[in-house]
């Protein structure tokens, strides 16, 4: 709700009002008092209530005409000199009437000076005088007697007296307006906008601030700031004002439309009159400011981006050559044996032998190049899954069949301990990625030790865990193997990108799961994942 | 294991590789030791000797090819003499750092017959007798 506002300097062309409403209920009252005083001290006066009554309601009318009409209060000068024009028309009636009693004349003189000194500019002035001149002159020339009074040049004198004291009077009035009207000049020019404030409502602001909330300067005034500011916002700028804070704090803005900017908010204490401590405070529209902020992260996140893409490209070329470098040492020796002759070159023997290792690199290329496109996938967010009730169980005998030449190869013993009939909503396909890689890690760090593979289930929850007893993974490392491309120890005979682990905790917590691991060096280590059941 | 002086050292991490090139170098009669890591290859040196030429992989494990030069710079390996290096890798150029050690740098795939021409070119130039 709006508040009437008590303002150190106020310019606006309504000032007047509250003048000239005083002054005519006071000069109502005033001169319809006057009746009984000359009923009183001049008995017997011609003094009619009746005249006196209207014209008092002239001063009264004009007053409830100004309530209620925006067009009396913008002209409320006019109306005001309409209303003093009649009662000195009705003065000089009444002086007429009482036949120029000298008792009158002093009435009369009293009554013009009065007037006169109510007239705020100069221009209702002179037009008062003018018309005092002409009423003065129209009654001295219908009462001839009045010449023997010298009321004429008493008038004149009276009306001069009151101009010139109007006039320095407003002189002065200029000054100190120009004055407040440079500093309001200087304050509305400022690319800030100021604010003064109870603490809770605007008390005045400048032009920028009323342009930069999209409101007029009337419009804000009285306004409360936490309507123009975010619930967050508002709570900053209270807690600022409560601790009478200097300090620069960012905040939203509200305008006008509704729609929000940001904003730069720097307050300080400031006395008010009457000892009340208030606030001023400098807005500043700093939607530039961010923006450019915003420009420079999306730079800098563009620029990291492509770091990690040609770390990866560095990587991923690196680590395709080395199964491409195998094959080749193949063929070179097989085609250099037969350019020298050797009748063994292409034997059944070493052709095989040939073969499977040529396919087995095949396979480790094919393998690298799949986790690559996953990378690829989950960096875009398009490691999608297609999750269906699985049973856990079939999974892990599944994965583990397929990894069969790997383990009699390695001669590892995997110990298998699955609870029955453990079912979970799963990607299948994904899941026994990550089961192939926790089972190949626990393998190839294993040292040939047992392997035990666990399947339980708990409340919502299914969990299983692969445990190695190999060489362990020191506490700093168990963060980082989990990173891309990293590696606590490197491979010995299935290289990689690093990515196995990378991929699992991804694929993991696309199913809103968790992968942890448990390890110390010489200590083995051992992978468990908890997944939703459902 | 017999020690590694004047044999060719090599010195990669991968498997496959390694073995086929020992085959390879075999066949052509140099006579080869391996090492999987820069580490190991030094813990060799340090051991038994000098070789003859150094075939070196960059991307090793625990003491990869450049530590492993830096390393034997600290130690004093055979720095008075050096060991002729032949770097093998799938990277584009070689570090500043390592350049001074470094004789020549085949690039991964490794083409047999530049290997091998170069390998008989170090050993006819650095070694009191080449191997045929």
């Amino acid at each position: 709700m709006k508040k009437k506002a008590e303002l150190p300097y106020n310019l606006d062309d309504d000032t007047s009002l509250p003048y000239y409403r005083l002054v005519m209920v006071a000069a109502g009252a005033f001169y319809l008092s006057w009746y009984f005083v000359v009923e009183v001290l001049l008995p017997g006066s011609y003094n009619p209530f009746w005249g006196r009554f209207l014209t008092v309601l002239s001063f009264w009318g004009v007053y409830a005409a100004s309530i209620f009409s925006a067009s009396v209060r913008k002209n409320i000068e006019f109306w005001f000199s309409f209303a003093a024009w009649t009662t000195t028309l009705h003065i000089y009636y009444l002086f007429y009437n009482n036949r120029i009693d000298i008792t009158w004349v002093w009435g009369c003189y009293m009554a013009v000076i009065t007037i006169a000194a109510l007239m705020q500019t100069m221009r209702s002035m002179i037009a008062y005088v003018m018309y005092v001149i002409a009423l003065s002159i129209f009654i001295n020339y219908v009462s001839p007697n009045l010449s023997q009074v010298l009321f004429l040049p008493g008038i004149f004198t009276i009306l001069g007296v009151a101009f010139i004291g109007l006039r320095s009077r407003l002189k002065l009035t200029m000054q100190v307006r120009e004055n407040a009207l440079q500093i309001r000049r200087l304050l509305d020019s400022t690319f800030e906008g100021l604010a003064l404030h109870d603490g809770e409502f605007l008390l005045d602001i400048n032009e920028s601030m009323a342009k930069m909330f999209g409101y007029t300067r009337q419009e804000l005034i009285g306004k409360s700031i936490y309507t123009m500011c975010t619930l967050e916002s508002g709570q900053m700028a209270a807690a600022h004002i409560a601790q009478q804070a200097e300090s620069a704090y960012e905040a939203i803005g509200i305008r006008k439309d509704g729609s929000r900017f940001h904003i730069e908010i720097r307050g300080k204490k400031h006395m008010l009159k009457d000892g009340v401590l208030g606030r001023v405070a400098a807005i500043q529209d700093i939607t530039d400011r961010k923006k450019n902020e915003q420009t420079k992260i999306l730079f800098e996140a563009s620029q990291e981006a492509l770091r990690i893409r040609n770390e990866f490209i560095s990587i991923a070329s690196h680590e395709l050559k080395t199964p491409l470098t195998s094959i080749k040492l193949q063929t070179q020796m097989t085609q250099m044996a037969a350019a020298k002759g050797d009748p063994q070159a292409y034997a059944p023997e070493r052709m095989k032998k040939f073969v499977s290792q040529v396919d087995k690199q095949g396979n480790r290329l094919t393998n690298l190049i799949e986790d690559m496109l996953d990378v690829s996938r989950i960096s875009l967010g398009k490691l999608s899954l297609e999750k269906a009730p699985t049973s856990l169980n079939s999974l892990v005998e599944e994965t583990l069949e397929s990894l069969n030449d790997l383990i009699k190869q390695s001669g590892n013993q995997i110990i298998c301990n699955l609870e029955p009939n453990i079912i979970a909503n799963i990607d299948r396909f994904r899941m026994e990625q990550v089961l192939t890689n926790l089972l190949t890690n626990a393998i190839k760090y294993g040292e040939g030790k047992p392997v035990n593979v666990t399947l339980t289930k708990y409340g919502n929850e299914v969990s299983f865990s692969v445990r190695d007893q190999g060489m362990g993974i020191a506490k700093e490392n168990q963060e980082r193997i989990f990173a891309r491309f990293e590696r606590a120890v490197a491979a010995k005979n299935i290289s990689g990108l690093g990515l196995g682990l990378y991929i699992s905790q991804q694929i993991v917590q696309a199913h809103h799961g968790t992968i942890i691991v448990q390890s110390a060096p010489n200590e083995g280590a051992c992978f468990i994942v908890n997944i939703p059941a459902e | 294991m017999s020690s590694i002086e004047n044999k060719i050292l090599l010195i990669e991490d991968d498997i496959d590789i390694q073995d086929n090139l020992k085959t390879f170098l075999e066949m052509e009669n140099f006579e080869v030791a391996a090492a999987a890591n820069g580490k190991q290859a030094i813990e060799l040196m340090q051991k038994e000797g000098k070789p003859s030429l150094i075939l070196l992989d960059l991307m090793m494990p625990i003491m990869n090819g450049y530590e492993m030069l830096a390393e034997m710079k600290k130690r004093d390996l055979f720095q008075k003499n050096p060991v002729p290096i032949i770097l093998l890798s799938a990277a584009t150029d070689i570090e500043e750092t390592a350049r001074d050690q470094v004789v020549k740098f085949v690039r991964k795939p490794i083409a047999l017959d530049k290997l091998l021409t170069t390998i008989k070119e170090i050993h006819a130039q650095y070694t009191p007798h080449g191997t045929a």
